[in-house]
């Protein structure tokens, strides 16, 4: 049941991203309701399929993420009415699920399985995948400000400057992304030091996963005092955050690399 | 019809697309300037002469034999270059004969040759050529400038051409809103008093934005654009200052030091905070530069779109 929904899931998202890159690939867009209505779809559908989730292991993780994805996508669209992010959190959700089905949605035994439906745990995972949500939003945002900025440097007044938000939302959008996304983030890894200290006897994992993890946190917490106390903005904020979720992401992957396994996300 | 060395219809000229924003500028011929241009031009044989000089283009029509008009003007417009480039003053511009000729200008009267497709202010622009160069037109120019503003006219009325942004100064704020969002409750500060500042500024107003200052070098066309609009009038010098609590600047001024550079802006000592700006130099080809400064204008402020 929960494959089959994430495969209808895995269907809706990708249509949805088809529909949003249709424009940028010369062919006629399509109605925005429409373009709306198929992650929205996607989305409930989602919901449904995550509610059956044991929330423990890389599958429902990813699952989890490309959810808030999506969430964070139409939230977008609402308030920016740009379907420019989509461009962006369409085939990442979408690729998302793919990974999540490939990688399995059920979990193996043990400890955190048990313990997965404690608060704290759920909080955990609900705080920690919210936001590096945030953090691609962030990144999204920045990219989204680059490709628009250099559109109108070329003078270029083709679908990036038809489609894409303006300038100022799009910083707003990535200030925003940045300012909650880095304390949701913080939390997240906080619940787990608490839930490892007082329901697992420890924090079960290697000194690698610790040291990048500070480093991660480092990059993204300098992303977000450059902004906030410093007061960066526009291109400069935008490469900030991106160099800042790049570091997420590569660190993410040399530790899967180096760590392999789908029992646990990180 | 005439062979190139023949009597005929020639156009010798400069536009945005053979030469670059600064030599356009030096090339610029005010209505003063005009007369003078033509006369010598004339001097050098032939019948007939227009000059058609906008922000974008300084193109001369002239109805005779080629040698040594043409000499004469790539001469006269090579004096106002501090430096001839490598091959010549020719390099930046191109020669147009006959039916081309023809069909060139009803291209430039219909907006089909603008910098901003369709945009509308050129026709009046070709009419004014005409109109100041009427005493040396010559017959066949005048004939041919007013099939040139007839063309114009119905190419705007019978096809779509001059639906939508149809100036330089609507694209610009066209832009204006790609970079803000909403321009309601923006403020801006228009330098420059003439036809394209006030056409900017109307353009800005009916958006929304609180247009503050209006700075030219005679403060009556400020004062009375700022009073239409709701604004105060400056001088130039007094305007500098304004520049880091505006969000949109408009530069349309022909006064040589009165456009800012970016040392000019960020010299401001004012340009300091935490602020989006943007400038709107329409006749600059719609030069736009928009910063997010932070602490400092300088490091952020980058050129969009300068030439």
């Amino acid at each position: 049941m929960i494959v089959t929904l994430h495969l209808i899931v895995l269907a809706l998202y990708g249509l949805g991203t088809a529909l949003a890159l249709a424009p940028f690939l010369r062919l006629p867009p399509s109605p925005r309701a429409l373009n709306i209505a198929l992650p929205c779809a996607g989305a409930a559908v989602h919901v449904v399929a995550i509610s059956q989730l044991t929330p423990v292991g890389l599958g429902p993780a990813l699952s989890i993420l490309a959810l808030c994805l999506v969430l964070l996508q139409l939230a977008s669209e609402r308030l920016l009415r740009g379907s420019a992010v989509a461009l962006f959190t369409g085939p990442l959700a979408t690729a998302l699920v793919g990974l999540a089905l490939l990688s399995g949605l059920t979990p193996g035994g043990g400890a955190e399985v048990a313990g997965s439906r404690n608060a704290w745990f759920i909080l955990h995972v609900a705080l920690s995948v919210s936001g590096v949500a945030l953090m691609a939003l962030a990144f999204i945002a920045a990219a989204l400000y680059l490709l628009q900025f250099r559109e109108l440097k070329a003078r270029r007044f083709g679908q990036v400057f038809q489609l894409f938000p303006p300038l100022e939302r799009l910083d707003q959008l990535n200030r925003f992304a940045l300012i909650v996304g880095f304390p949701t983030l913080t939390l997240g890894v906080l619940l787990a030091l608490g839930y490892g200290a007082r329901f697992s006897g420890g924090l079960h994992v290697a000194k690698a996963q610790i040291v990048w993890g500070m480093f991660t946190w480092v990059v993204l917490g300098w992303a977000v005092w450059v902004r906030v106390v410093r007061h960066w903005a526009g291109r400069r904020a935008a490469f900030a955050s991106i160099a800042g979720f790049s570091a997420v992401l590569l660190v993410y992957v040399a530790l899967k690399l180096a760590q392999p396994g789908v029992e646990r996300f990180l | 019809m005439s062979d190139h060395s023949g009597v005929g219809i020639k156009v010798l000229g400069v536009n945005h697309r053979t030469a670059p924003l600064d030599v356009r500028e030096r090339f610029a011929h005010g209505a003063h300037e005009v007369p003078g241009a033509l006369a010598r031009v004339m001097a050098a044989g032939v019948q007939g002469g227009v000059l058609l000089s906008t922000c974008n283009r300084t193109e001369f029509y002239l109805v005779g034999e080629e040698e040594p008009a043409f000499e004469t003007v790539w001469s006269l417009l090579g004096e106002r270059l501090p430096a001839a480039p490598a091959g010549g003053v020719r390099e930046y511009g191109y020669v147009v004969r006959d039916r081309e000729a023809v069909r060139h200008l009803y291209r430039v009267s219909s907006g089909l040759d603008s910098m901003i497709l369709g945009e509308s202010q050129i026709q009046g622009q070709v009419r004014e050529a005409w109109e100041i160069s009427r005493a040396q037109a010559g017959p066949v120019l005048h004939r041919l400038f007013q099939t040139a503003l007839h063309v114009g006219s119905r190419v705007r009325t019978e096809t779509g051409l001059g639906m939508g942004t149809a100036s330089a100064a609507s694209a610009g704020v066209a832009v204006a809103g790609k970079i803000f969002g909403d321009l309601a409750g923006r403020s801006a500060l228009i330098l420059g008093a003439g036809d394209m500042a006030e056409l900017a500024a109307t353009c800005l107003s009916d958006e929304g934005v609180q247009i503050t200052l209006v700075a030219n070098r005679t403060q009556e066309r400020a004062r009375a654009i700022a009073e239409r609009l709701g604004g105060r009038a400056v001088s130039l010098e007094e305007a500098w200052a304004h520049f880091a609590t505006t969000d949109i600047a408009l530069c349309s001024t022909a006064a040589p030091r009165s456009s800012p550079g970016n040392a000019s802006v960020t010299s401001s000592p004012a340009a300091v905070g935490d602020r989006c700006a943007f400038s709107i130099w329409p006749c600059r080809g719609m030069s736009i530069q928009p910063s997010r400064s932070s602490k400092t204008c300088s490091s952020t402020m980058s050129t969009i779109c300068k030439r």
